[in-house]
């Protein structure tokens, strides 16, 4: 044999070793469809993969801004909590709402005959932000008394409150008679409960 | 030897002298790097040979040598290759019969021949046998490789070079050359193919035959009056070349001939070449894509952290501005002050009225008390900015003490322009 022909012997085993590696590979266990399949499969994978690495590294980039963004909010928070009665609950919170209301009601010269506390609301669920209330009942002499009365309770520069509700009898035909008044003022009060 | 891209060098005698041409033969075409012309070679000793040829033995090539026509007898027996192919060994027995060499001593070979009228290299239409003495070949053959350092890959004659002296653009071409003997003979081309070998000239005349045809002198004949020469480098030149241009249709004196790969040769490489590509290309595909998903992978552990607490920050810059908005601005947002309603209701009533009750809540106003006109009185509220309706709620009474209208209205707040 010679090398021209020992090439040739060469070259046709390898032909055959190779076709039949080929159709051991496609017929093997599989069809040529199923390992086509498989195929554009892993590609599918890697494709979705790719999207979600892009996905994640656009949010990781992202993160200063997140970080900027919430600290702005933060102090929004801080600054709005600076002006809410906060207390460990909605009791203590009421407690000190009628301290507040007592001390401008003093301030004005009217005097609280009674308070009930109205119903909090809780503003957002989950989140210790609250609206809580109180009924007042009082007497004033006139209606001017009660413009600043409702003006500072309205205005106090370390709380947002409000005057809901407002009911006035009087004065009737006899102006010294004074005026009866029942009034619903409400806050924003923050309830950090506390942790055991 | 690839005869599309090799290096050859061919050696071609002349009387004594010696020509020899390196070769560098490549698709792009013939680059000659070296040749020698060595006189009187057969007759120097083996150290002037190898120095008169040191110059060529640098070169690397395969070495072919043609031996001239003159040490060749070409034989009757018309003998195809594809039959030189089959009877090979029968024909070395037989060549005594054929020609007048001993059959120890002989070298044979073959050429095809084709026809005048039709010639094409595929279909040839006979053939011609050629036999040397070894006797004769061999020890030149011998000095050449001697000083060249290497063996001959094959020894041709003359003739198997013919068709590669460049005359395939001439319908037909007659090549003057000396047989053995010293006797004058033709060779016949047509369009480069043999159809012709060693026909005997029987004129004693120099003169070209007459005729719309080419004619050329081989190296050592005696020349031809209009005929052009054919040098020895240009003949050493065809013999490099024949193995290429001739490929398939003759069989050298000495060594291999230069065989035409089978039809099958290029589909099977190429069959080869394709399965192999299968199996490569899929394995590579496979292996790149492990290797993207293992890359893909890597870079996700990498920035998972970062991912995570990015998505942290957004969920909880999210909650706190959801709690700014919907809780802290949207509440102040609802919130109205009843003081413009106080102040509202107290300037429309005017100093001769008063009033026994006031009710405001977030949506309306009650109102109750004494008015010099309650008409009047309602008109200014229905007029006012901060009310967008009001109406009795009682029919209206005249006071029995202030003569007043006595009235009980009921008033739709307004605010930021939308009614309550």
């Amino acid at each position: 044999m010679n090398g021209r022909m020992l090439r040739m012997v060469m070259l046709a085993g390898v032909v055959i070793v190779l076709t039949v590696l080929v159709f051991a590979d496609n017929l093997g266990g599989h069809s040529a469809d199923d390992a086509s399949g498989a195929s554009a499969d892993a590609a599918q994978v890697v494709v979705e993969r790719a999207a979600q690495l892009k996905q994640a590294e656009s949010i990781a980039s992202q993160e200063d801004a997140w970080r900027g963004t919430l600290a702005a909010n933060n102090k929004g928070l801080e600054d709005a909590r600076s002006r809410m009665i906060e207390a460990p609950s909605v009791d203590i919170a009421g407690a000190k709402l009628r301290e507040v209301v007592q001390q401008v009601m003093g301030d004005v010269g009217v005097t609280l005959d009674v308070s009930d506390a109205v119903t909090p609301i809780n503003v957002v669920a989950d989140e210790p932000l609250h609206v809580i209330g109180l009924q007042l009942q009082f007497q004033t002499s006139d209606m001017e008394s009660l413009y600043a009365l409702v003006d500072r309770l309205e205005h106090m520069p370390d709380l947002m409150t409000n005057v809901s509700r407002l009911q006035v009898l009087g004065p009737g035909r006899a102006a010294g008679a004074g005026l009866d008044v029942t009034m619903d003022v409400r806050a924003l009060s923050w309830i950090a409960r506390e942790t055991q | 030897m690839n005869p599309l891209r090799s290096r050859v060098i061919s050696a071609i005698i002349v009387g004594d002298d010696l020509h020899v041409v390196a070769l560098h033969v490549s698709r792009a075409g013939v680059r000659m790097r070296a040749s020698a012309d060595c006189k009187g070679f057969l007759r120097l000793q083996g150290l002037e040979r190898q120095s008169a040829l040191a110059s060529i033995a640098r070169q690397p090539g395969s070495l072919v040598v043609v031996a001239p026509a003159a040490w060749c007898v070409v034989g009757t027996a018309a003998i195809t290759q594809k039959q030189w192919r089959a009877a090979r060994a029968e024909l070395l027995e037989s060549v005594e019969h054929m020609f007048p060499i001993e059959r120890d001593d002989a070298l044979l070979g073959q050429i095809d021949l084709f026809s005048r009228e039709n010639p094409h290299l595929d279909h040839p239409v006979g053939g011609a046998l050629i036999a040397a003495k070894r006797s004769r070949v061999a020890p030149a053959v011998q000095a050449i490789e001697s000083a060249l350092g290497r063996s001959a890959l094959r020894v041709i004659s003359a003739h198997m070079a013919l068709p590669a002296l460049g005359l395939q653009r001439d319908e037909k071409a007659l090549v003057f050359d000396e047989a053995a003997y010293g006797e004058r003979v033709q060779h016949e081309l047509a369009y480069g193919l043999p159809v012709a070998l060693d026909e005997s000239i029987t004129e004693n005349s120099t003169d070209a035959p007459q005729g719309a045809f080419t004619c050329v002198v081989m190296p050592g004949a005696a020349p031809v009056n209009e005929a052009q020469p054919v040098s020895p480098t240009l003949l050493a030149i065809a013999g490099a070349l024949s193995a290429t241009v001739f490929a398939g249709r003759f069989a050298p004196l000495m060594g291999p001939p230069q065989r035409v790969a089978p039809w099958c040769a290029g589909p099977t490489v190429a069959g080869a070449a394709a399965a192999l590509l299968l199996v490569v290309a899929g394995q590579v595909w496979g292996s790149r894509l492990r290797n993207e998903t293992m890359r893909i992978d890597q870079r996700m552990s990498a920035i998972e952290d970062r991912v995570i607490h990015t998505q942290q920050l957004r969920t909880e810059t999210e909650r706190v501005d959801a709690l700014l908005r919907n809780g802290v601005q949207a509440t102040l947002a609802q919130w109205d002050s009843p003081m413009p309603i106080l102040r509202e209701v107290t300037a429309a009533l005017g100093e001769e009225g008063f009033y026994y009750r006031i009710e405001v809540n977030g949506a309306s106003v009650l109102l109750r008390g004494e008015a010099a006109s309650a008409d009047a009185f309602l008109q200014r509220l229905v007029g006012s900015r901060l009310f967008s309706a009001a109406e009795f709620l009682a029919p209206v009474s005249k006071s029995s003490i202030s003569g007043h209208d006595v009235f009980e209205i009921r008033a739709q707040r307004v605010v930021d322009g939308r009614r309550r």
